[in-house]
C-alpha cells in the first residue's frame, strides 16, 4: 500500500502528533500510511489542541517560513528550505504543461500569499533558490488578488503581453466583466488563461463560456492548499497528476481503505513536504482517477470530473 | 550578527565626505552608462543638451540633469505599448521578475528587477530598513511582502537575511484580511509586525468588533513598522499604547524611482542610503535643490543598475532633508516625507501637506484616521474638507460638530499658520 511513499515522508509523518497516532506500527510486511484526514478533522485538531499546524508540524525540519493555508482557514504550514524547492518544482511541472517557455512572461492574477504565486519566484519567498518561473526561464509579475484590481489585470496584459495568466476562480466574474468593459480583444495580449480552483471542478460548459467570452482558451489548475497540492488541466480536460511529487487515491464512503483509481473523493498525499507533512489529505472533492496516458498523450495519472 | 549592534553592515558609519565622494563617482559612471544603453535617459540627455561628462556636486548635477516625472514614463509606456520604456539597466541579466510602481496619476508603470539587484543593492538597503526599524535575529516577524509592489518585495527576504522569520497570513494589505492578521498574531505570537497604515488601522477596528483588547493579542508584539503614509504623532502615541509596544517606526520612500528607508529609534525621518540612492529635495517650480529644512519635491537617484534605473527622478512627494547630525550614528541623510504633492497646496514660500491636517486631526479622538480633502483657500489660505461620516457621530448634536469643528481649525492655524477653513459634507479622500 505505502509502496509509492517514500519512507522519509512516512519519518517526517511519524515526527507529527495526528500522524503518530495514525500510522501503524512497523510491521514485516513494512510501514503503511495512516487513514484519510478530512479538512473538517483537521480543523477540529487545530482548534483541540491550540495548533496551527493541526497536528502535522514535523518537529524535527526547520522552518524557512510559515504560511496560510487558505483565506479564513486557521491551518498553517511550515516549510523547509526543501519543502520551497520542491513546491517551485511541482509548479513548473503545471507550467509546463500549459505551453510556458523561456522568455515568456506570466501574470498572476491571485494574492501574493497564494502558493500559485509564493512559489512561481525565488523573489517571492524567502529560502527559496528557484521559483517555477527560474526553473523554466519565464518572468513573471503578480497583480495582487483583489477584485477591484481587474483593471490593473488588463493594463499588464496590455503592456506585457503574457503567454499565459492565472486568474484565481473568485475574481474571475471582476475580470471578465472588465474585458468586456473597456472592449479589450484578450487574444492580441495572452494565449492562454489559466482559472485557479481551490478543490472544485469547473463545468465544462463554464470553461467553455469563459473560452468563447474572452476569445481566448481558458483551461483550469486544480489546487488543494491544506497539501499544497497543484494539478494542470490539459488541452483534453483532465487534471495531470505529477506523480513526482503527489500521489492521489480516492477514498469511497463505506470502502475499508482509500482506492488507487475509480470515482471517490480525492486523497492527496504530498511526497515532498517535511515541515508539516500532507499524509492522505482527503478533500471534498469527488473525481474519478485514471491511471495510463491521457488522451492527450501525455502519461500518468490523471483527474476527470465523475460524470 | 548580534542582536545589540546598531547599524546592519558598516556602510552605514562611513563618513559623510567619503559618502559624498562616491556618489559623484557612481553618478558620473551612471550617466554614462544610461546615455549609451538607456534609450529613454539618451533622448532626454539630448533634449536637454547634456553630454556625458564627470558631474562633481549638486548644483551641477541638478543645472545639467533633466528631471523625470511620472508622467513621463506613462507617455514612453503609451507610445511604445510596452512596459518596457528604456529605462531597464539589466545588461546581461536575466529579469528575475516585473513589479508594478504605485498606481499615481491612475496608472501603474512597470519596473524589472534581476538577481544581481535583488541579492546585493535592494536587498541591502532592505535588510538595513528592517534592521533600523528593529527587526532582529530570532524574531518572528509577522509580513505579507505583497508580490506585485516593488518596495514590500523583498520584506520577507531582508527578514530571513537577518535570521528572522516570516510568518505571512492569507492576503492582501486590504482591510477585509485584518481577521487572518488577528488569527496569526494570536498563534504565532510573533515580536514584530511589518504592516500599511491602513491595514493596521483595520486591525485596530477588527479588534473592536470582535471585542478583543489589542494589549492582550499584541502582547508579544514589541515592534510595528508602517508604510504607506506618515503617521502622525497623535496616531503614534495611540498605536503605541493601545498594543502596548515598545515602539513604532515608520517607514517611507516611493514605489516610483524604487528607494525606501525607515527611522531609526531616534524618529527624526527616514534615514535614506546614499550609497544606494541619492535624495534631492527640490523646488517643484524651478526644480532647484532646496537646503535641510525646506519643503519641496523628493528627486531620486538610484545608485545602483541591474534593474530599472531612476535618475532624477521627480516623486512628487513633500519631503524636506532633515538638517543635523542623528543620534543613532547614522550619517547617512534623513528625510521627511509628507505625502503627495498632487494632494498639497502651493502657497506662496510654503507648502501646505496632508500630514500637516492629519498631525490636527488625530489630535481630536473622534476625528482620528478620518478622512479629508485639502484645497486651496482663495490665494492665500486652506480649506479641508472633511468626509461627511467624520462629523456624522454627532449628527443632531450640533454644538458639539461646531466645537470639533473650531477646535480643529484653531489647531490647522496654530501648524499651518494661514487661514484655514474646515467645511463638512465632502467625500473626503485624503
Ligand atoms: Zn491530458
Ligand atoms: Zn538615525
Amino acid at each position: 500500500m505505502a509502496s509509492s511513499v517514500p519512507v522519509s515522508v512516512l519519518s517526517a509523518a511519524s515526527g507529527a502528533p495526528l500522524y503518530a497516532r495514525r500510522l501503524a506500527r512497523p510491521q514485516s510486511s513494512g510501514p503503511s500510511l495512516p487513514p484519510p484526514t478530512s479538512l473538517d478533522e483537521l480543523l477540529a485538531w487545530a482548534a483541540k489542541h491550540d495548533d496551527p499546524f493541526a497536528g502535522r508540524r514535523n518537529p524535527g525540519a526547520a522552518a524557512a517560513c510559515i504560511i496560510q493555508v487558505d483565506d479564513g482557514l486557521p491551518l498553517y504550514l511550515a516549510l523547509t528550505a526543501a519543502d520551497l524547492a520542491a513546491a517551485a518544482r511541482a509548479l513548473a511541472s503545471c507550467w509546463r504543461l500549459y505551453g510556458i517557455r523561456r522568455g515568456d512572461y506570466v501574470l498572476i492574477y491571485d494574492y501574493g500569499t497564494s502558493p500559485l504565486t509564493l512559489f512561481a519566484s525565488w523573489c517571492y519567498v524567502p529560502a527559496l533558490r528557484r521559483g517555477a518561473a527560474d526553473l523554466i526561464g519565464a518572468v513573471p509579475v503578480c497583480n495582487d488578488g483583489l477584485p477591484e484590481l481587474a483593471a490593473r489585470a488588463l493594463h499588464v496584459l496590455r503592456y506585457l503581453r503574457p503567454r499565459v495568466m492565472f486568474v484565481d476562480r473568485q475574481v474571475m466574474p471582476a475580470f471578465v466583466q472588465q474585458v468586456s468593459d473597456q472592449h479589450a480583444v484578450l487574444a492580441d495580449w495572452v494565449g492562454l488563461v489559466v482559472v485557479a480552483v481551490d478543490e472544485e471542478l469547473l463545468p465544462p460548459e463554464q470553461l467553455a463560456a469563459w473560452t468563447a467570452g474572452l476569445g481566448v482558451p481558458v483551461r483550469a489548475v486544480l489546487r488543494a492548499g491544506p497539501a499544497l497540492f497543484f494539478a494542470a488541466q490539459c488541452e483534453g480536460g483532465a487534471f495531470h497528476v505529477d506523480r513526482r511529487f503527489y500521489r492521489v487515491e480516492t477514498v469511497k464512503e463505506g470502502a475499508p481503505r482509500p482506492s488507487g483509481s475509480g470515482a471517490g473523493n480525492l486523497c492527496i498525499t504530498n511526497l515532498f513536504l517535511r515541515g508539516t507533512p500532507a499524509v492522505r489529505y482527503q478533500t471534498g472533492l469527488s473525481v474519478l482517477l485514471v491511471r495510463g496516458p491521457c488522451r492527450c498523450g501525455r502519461p500518468g495519472a490523471v483527474l476527470r470530473s465523475p460524470v | 550578527m548580534t542582536a545589540d549592534r546598531e547599524f546592519y553592515d558598516d556602510g552605514e558609519c562611513r563618513p559623510p565626505a567619503e559618502l559624498e565622494r562616491r556618489r559623484w563617482q557612481r553618478i558620473s559612471r551612471l550617466l554614462r552608462y544610461a546615455h549609451d544603453n538607456l534609450p529613454f535617459y539618451r533622448q532626454a540627455f539630448a533634449a536637454a543638451g547634456y553630454a556625458p561628462g564627470p558631474i562633481r556636486c549638486a548644483d551641477e548635477f541638478a543645472a545639467k540633469i533633466p528631471r523625470t516625472r511620472k508622467a513621463d514614463l506613462i507617455a514612453a509606456t503609451r507610445a511604445r505599448g510596452s512596459a518596457r520604456v528604456g529605462i531597464e539597466a539589466i545588461g546581461r541579466n536575466r529579469v528575475s521578475c516585473v513589479v508594478m510602481t504605485s498606481g499615481t496619476l491612475g496608472f501603474n508603470t512597470f519596473a524589472f528587477l534581476t538577481a544581481a539587484d535583488l541579492n546585493a543593492g535592494n536587498l541591502r538597503n532592505a535588510a538595513r530598513e528592517l534592521w533600523l526599524a528593529k527587526v532582529r535575529p530570532g524574531m518572528r516577524v509577522l509580513t505579507l511582502s505583497p508580490a506585485w509592489h516593488a518596495l514590500a518585495l523583498l520584506d520577507t527576504r531582508a527578514i530571513t537575511a537577518i535570521g528572522a522569520q516570516p510568518i505571512t497570513p492569507w492576503g492582501t494589505f486590504a482591510p477585509r484580511f485584518s481577521a487572518n492578521f488577528l488569527d496569526a498574531v494570536a498563534r504565532f505570537r510573533p515580536e514584530h509586525m511589518l504592516v500599511t497604515v491602513p491595514a493596521l488601522r483595520a486591525i485596530l477596528e477588527e479588534c473592536e468588533r470582535q471585542r478583543l483588547a489589542p494589549r492582550a493579542i499584541f502582547r508579544s508584539v514589541r515592534y510595528v513598522a508602517t508604510a504607506g503614509e506618515a503617521l502622525s504623532p497623535a496616531f503614534r502615541r495611540h498605536v503605541i499604547r493601545e498594543l502596548g509596544l515598545d515602539d513604532l517606526f515608520e517607514r517611507g520612500g516611493s514605489s516610483d524611482g524604487m528607494f525606501g528607508g525607515s527611522e531609526c529609534w531616534a524618529h527624526r525621518g527616514h534615514h535614506i542610503f546614499a550609497d544606494l540612492h541619492y535624495i534631492e529635495v527640490v523646488d517643484p517650480q524651478t526644480g532647484r535643490p532646496l537646503p535641510p529644512g525646506r519643503r519641496g519635491s523628493a528627486v531620486v537617484t538610484n545608485l545602483t543598475r541591474d534593474r530599472s534605473v531612476y535618475v532624477r527622478f521627480d516623486t512628487e512627494d513633500v519631503a524636506e532633508i532633515v538638517g543635523g547630525d542623528c543620534p543613532c550614528g547614522r550619517t547617512h541623510p534623513l528625510v521627511e516625507l509628507y505625502g503627495r504633492l498632487s494632494d498639497s497646496v502651493r502657497l506662496p514660500g510654503r507648502i501646505v501637506a496632508p500630514a500637516d491636517v492629519r498631525a490636527c486631526l488625530d489630535e481630536l479622538p473622534p476625528l482620528m484616521g478620518r478622512s479629508f480633502r485639502l484645497e486651496p483657500l482663495e490665494r492665500d489660505g486652506v480649506s479641508v474638507r472633511l468626509a461627511e461620516a467624520a462629523l456624522r457621530p454627532f449628527a443632531g448634536a450640533g454644538d458639539v460638530t461646531e466645537t470639533l469643528r473650531d477646535r480643529l481649525t484653531q489647531a490647522l492655524q496654530r501648524r499651518i499658520g494661514v487661514r484655514v477653513s474646515v467645511v463638512g459634507g465632502g467625500d473626503g479622500g485624503g
